[in-house]
């Protein structure tokens, strides 16, 4: 029997997740910016992007229903913004548009799929908001090739974490 | 009420024919070791077994002639649950939250719902606090939160979950207390314990069950002395401890000292210092328990002979060639970083330099559950894998922090072997507790945290004070 | 006198002000709502949050945006030119609008934090703009639960270098170990939650009546469209 309603469990775990994925998404930052510093734009984004992407596949592999991914990053961005305001609110909109597209990773499965191929599919996926964001916002634009690279290194990078925090879900104890 | 069987997965049953009856103003003490069943069994009862948990439930459990397992609805208003652990069943959070979460949810208009959740929190001793936040609570606040919640709809029916699994002597009392108001009151309350003797006295009735079944009821005037001796082969923990033979003490074999620690003052906030002028040592080989209430600073001063709090003054020196503290904290699941029991040996092997085989002998479980996560293991089996890993890395002291809370007598007592065949290699402990049950043959000496200061004292005797504290003796 | 308002108008208004950081593509069009936020944003922030806390934010970013710059604006004529950098005026050009962006994005946030405090704002979130009671008990439960995984983090990390593990520093190793732990504990206590919440009648729960607008709330929101008009009237 699947059903697509959240329990109140569902509900608890969804907080869990937020808050993990929160704190996580707010060490962030500081690897982000020594990366940055040491290994450039793309190195950047290879090693740290991708931690931003984790609330997606942690609450869909332990919820495993439709919306999971979606609320899981969305409540994770809006944790992060209420304990550490660096980036404002626009974490929440990060987190709105990399959480659909996460979603999208679980949807084109027919929410049949919550192992770590599907997280890695989110993770990865995630990316492509990001980087899109980033250019509107911090005018981080390069010609065709560097941006090409960019989402490349920001979708490797989320199918990395993707997969490794989908398999931590997974294997937690029940 | 009457379950005929109940499990969690189609076919697999973890319940079975359990009948009993509960009148108003009745305490109904439900008894068995860990894995009997018996958390299993409130779960049935309150109908999230089978709504929530995905599990089956064959059976009635009839309130005033209402099956509550057939109308979920009603089981919310009529049913009042506290669970283990406060830091569990804490939902909201401020504790004026906290309170209004219930019956905000079941209706209540606005200002009944404020006007009661305020009396709650003021009988409670809450009402200063009730906009900080939760986790600036003491234990004991949170407890008596946890309490005060669970109550505020005023159910019929209030179920206890091993209500002094994580609690000192002084908040046995106090739930003790409590519990016996609500059956002046005219609650039926459901009390589920493995420690039933603290409850014995009030009980007016004691079910026992193992492996899912109920094995024995007695009614009030049944509970004699002479099936008291029946029930203790049953393994639960029904022997107050001034029943116990004393043991001699097992002193003489203890080395050099091998830790020292003099006027030591530890704080959070440098104004008030939560302990002053701490003076004792450690020899090689000795068990030694450190006796207080909760938050009475044990935490605190593990976590400073540790070197892992900065808030101190004074001295603590290893003696004699000691090189090496250990701290291991009460929740196993800090220390693992692995996902199967033999990489952790594995990793572990590789950082002290022991070989694996080394490490598995220590570990009596380990070929059954090699592949399994150490997250996995049971409470028992986790606290034990931590102390092999704290074993390899050869220290001279190993701070535990209450290694027993949770464990029923069977598992204290295998717990507390392997700590005893440890000192005997010449490993020194430092334990601390609020257990009676600990200080009774392991231990060498205990020191016990009055107020701010530290004094040594007989084992046997805190024990017992503390059974008094509780109210059993 | 004290204006009355609902909390969820200054979620919305935060929302609305930080989307004008992402249609703006001058300096000209974002500067008056950059100022107006940013310095009213970190005046109140201030009494909420701890200053080191902000002033680090700020250097921070300022420091991102000027090295941003450096990196994929440098262009148009040159304005200083030393051996080791020559900065054109697309840096200078870039850094000001990023730098701006941040002001106006990071005050907004922080205008909302200090008008209000986390238990009204997310009430008013489920009274005033109905989400669903599910959501906003999610929200409420993991306000609840930060600061015990905080210290979950730190017995973590105890545990580490009692282990010769002392690295917290983020890769997918590091990541794994330390959520491991996390998730372990979080899931058990999330059952438990659960179930306490079911028990304590969550499914049943019920949206009630919100505050009515006030003018306090129509204040709010002529602000808002004041600074999208501004903003709008002066893109390029």
């Amino acid at each position: 029997m699947r059903t697509t309603k959240f329990t109140s469990i569902d509900l608890a775990l969804l907080a869990v997740t937020g808050v993990v994925s929160g704190v996580i998404f707010t060490a962030t930052w500081t690897l982000y910016n020594v990366s940055e510093a040491l290994a450039g734009p793309v190195g950047a984004r290879v090693i740290s992007y991708g931690l931003w992407f984790i609330g997606a596949p942690l609450a869909a592999s332990l919820i495993k229903k439709p919306f999971s991914a979606f609320l899981g990053e969305l409540i994770g961005s809006l944790v992060e913004t209420l304990i550490a305001p660096a980036g404002g609110i626009t974490n929440v909109i990060y987190g709105f548009t990399q959480g659909l597209a996460s979603e999208l990773g679980y949807m084109i499965f027919r929410y049949g799929r919550w192992d770590v191929f599907s997280g890695a599919v989110a993770g990865a996926l995630a990316g492509i908001p990001a980087v899109a964001l980033d250019a509107l916002l911090f005018g981080v634009i390069g010609g065709p090739i560097e941006m090409g690279l960019w989402f490349l290194a920001a979708c490797v990078s989320g199918a990395i974490y993707g997969a490794v925090a989908s398999s931590v879900g997974l294997s937690i104890r029940r | 009420m009457n379950i005929e069987a109940a499990g969690y997965s189609a076919g697999d049953a973890v319940l079975r024919e359990i009948r009993f009856e509960g009148n108003e103003g009745e305490l109904i003490l439900i008894g068995g070791a860990s894995g009997s069943g018996k958390t299993t069994l409130l779960l049935a009862i309150s109908g999230v077994l089978s709504s929530l948990l995905g599990g089956w439930i064959n059976g009635s459990v009839l309130i005033n002639d209402e099956d509550i397992l057939k109308s979920s609805l009603a089981v919310s208003r009529l049913v009042g649950l506290v669970l283990q652990d406060p830091e569990k069943q804490v939902l909201m959070p401020t504790p004026l939250d906290e309170v209004l979460f219930t019956l905000e949810n079941l209706g209540f208009s606005e200002e009944e719902a404020l006007a009661r959740a305020t009396e709650l929190l003021g009988r409670f001793g809450l009402l200063s606090k009730r906009l900080d936040h939760v986790e600036t609570l003491s234990g004991g606040e949170k407890r008596r939160l946890s309490l005060a919640s669970a109550i505020s709809h005023k159910p019929y029916v209030i179920m206890l979950d091993e209500p002094t699994a994580s609690m000192d002597p002084w908040g046995i009392r106090e739930v003790r207390r409590f519990v016996t108001e609500l059956v002046e009151g005219g609650s039926v309350v459901l009390v589920v314990e493995h420690k039933i003797k603290y409850f014995l006295d009030i009980a007016d009735k004691l079910i026992l069950i193992d492996s899912g079944r109920k094995i024995a009821e007695y009614a009030k005037k049944e509970l004699t002395q002479r099936n008291l001796l029946e029930i203790r082969g049953m393994n639960v923990d029904v022997e107050p401890i001034h029943e116990i033979p004393r043991k001699s003490s097992r002193r003489a074999r203890v080395g050099e000292p091998v830790l020292l620690v003099k006027g030591l003052e530890c704080w959070h906030d440098p104004e008030k210092p939560l302990l002053k002028n701490v003076s004792f040592e450690v020899r090689r080989g000795e068990v030694v328990a450190l006796v207080g209430p909760n938050g009475s600073g044990k935490t605190t001063l593990l976590k400073t002979i540790a070197g892992f709090h900065r808030g101190y003054s004074g001295e603590i020196k290893l003696l004699n060639g000691g090189r090496r503290v250990f701290y291991i904290s009460q929740t196993p699941d800090y220390m693992f970083l692995e996902n199967t029991v033999e990489k952790e040996l594995r990793l572990t092997a590789s950082r002290t330099g022991l070989r694996v085989e080394d490490l598995v002998r220590e570990v009596p479980f380990y070929h059954e559950r090699k592949y399994s996560s150490p997250y996995k293991l049971s409470l028992g089996q986790r606290r034990w894998l931590t102390l092999t890993i704290a074993w390899a890395y050869k220290p001279d002291i190993v701070l535990m922090d209450e290694p027993t809370a949770g464990l029923d007598l069977r598992l204290l007592n295998t717990m507390l072997s392997y700590v005893r065949k440890l000192s005997e290699s010449g490993i020194s402990f430092i334990i601390s507790t609020h257990d009676p049950r600990v200080l009774l043959d392991s231990v060498d000496k205990s020191l016990l945290i009055e107020g701010n200061r530290v004094r040594e004292a007989e084992p046997y005797e805190v024990a017992l004070m503390l059974e008094s504290i509780a109210g059993v003796y | 006198m004290k204006l009355r308002f609902r909390e969820s108008t200054l979620f919305l208004y935060a929302l609305g002000i930080s989307l004008i950081a992402f249609i703006s593509n001058s300096i000209r069009s974002i500067i008056f709502p950059s100022l107006i936020n940013g310095i009213v944003g970190f005046t109140l922030g201030r009494k909420k949050l701890p200053q080191k806390l902000l002033v680090s934010l700020l250097l921070l970013n300022v420091w991102g945006a000027f090295l941003n710059g450096l990196y994929f604006h440098n262009f148009g004529e040159v304005i200083i030119s030393t051996q080791v950098v020559v900065i054109r005026e697309g840096v200078i050009e870039s850094f000001l609008l990023v730098s701006l962006r941040f002001f106006l994005v990071v005050g907004a946030t922080l205008l909302m934090l200090g008008l209000t405090n986390m238990r009204d704002l997310i009430k008013s979130l489920e009274r005033d703009l109905r989400i669903s009671p599910g959501i906003a008990f999610t929200i409420t439960y993991a306000f609840r639960l930060f600061p015990l995984l905080s210290k979950d983090l730190s017995e973590v990390y105890i545990s580490r270098r009692e282990r010769g593990f002392s690295s917290m520093i983020l890769n997918p190793r590091n990541l794994k170990s330390i959520l491991l732990p996390l998730l372990n504990l979080s899931y058990e206590r999330a059952v438990w939650g659960g179930i306490s919440a079911e028990l304590r009648g969550l499914s049943m729960r019920r949206i009630r009546e919100g505050k009515s607008l006030s003018v306090g709330d129509l204040a709010i929101f002529c602000a808002l469209i004041l600074q999208w008009v501004l903003a709008l009237t002066q893109l390029s």
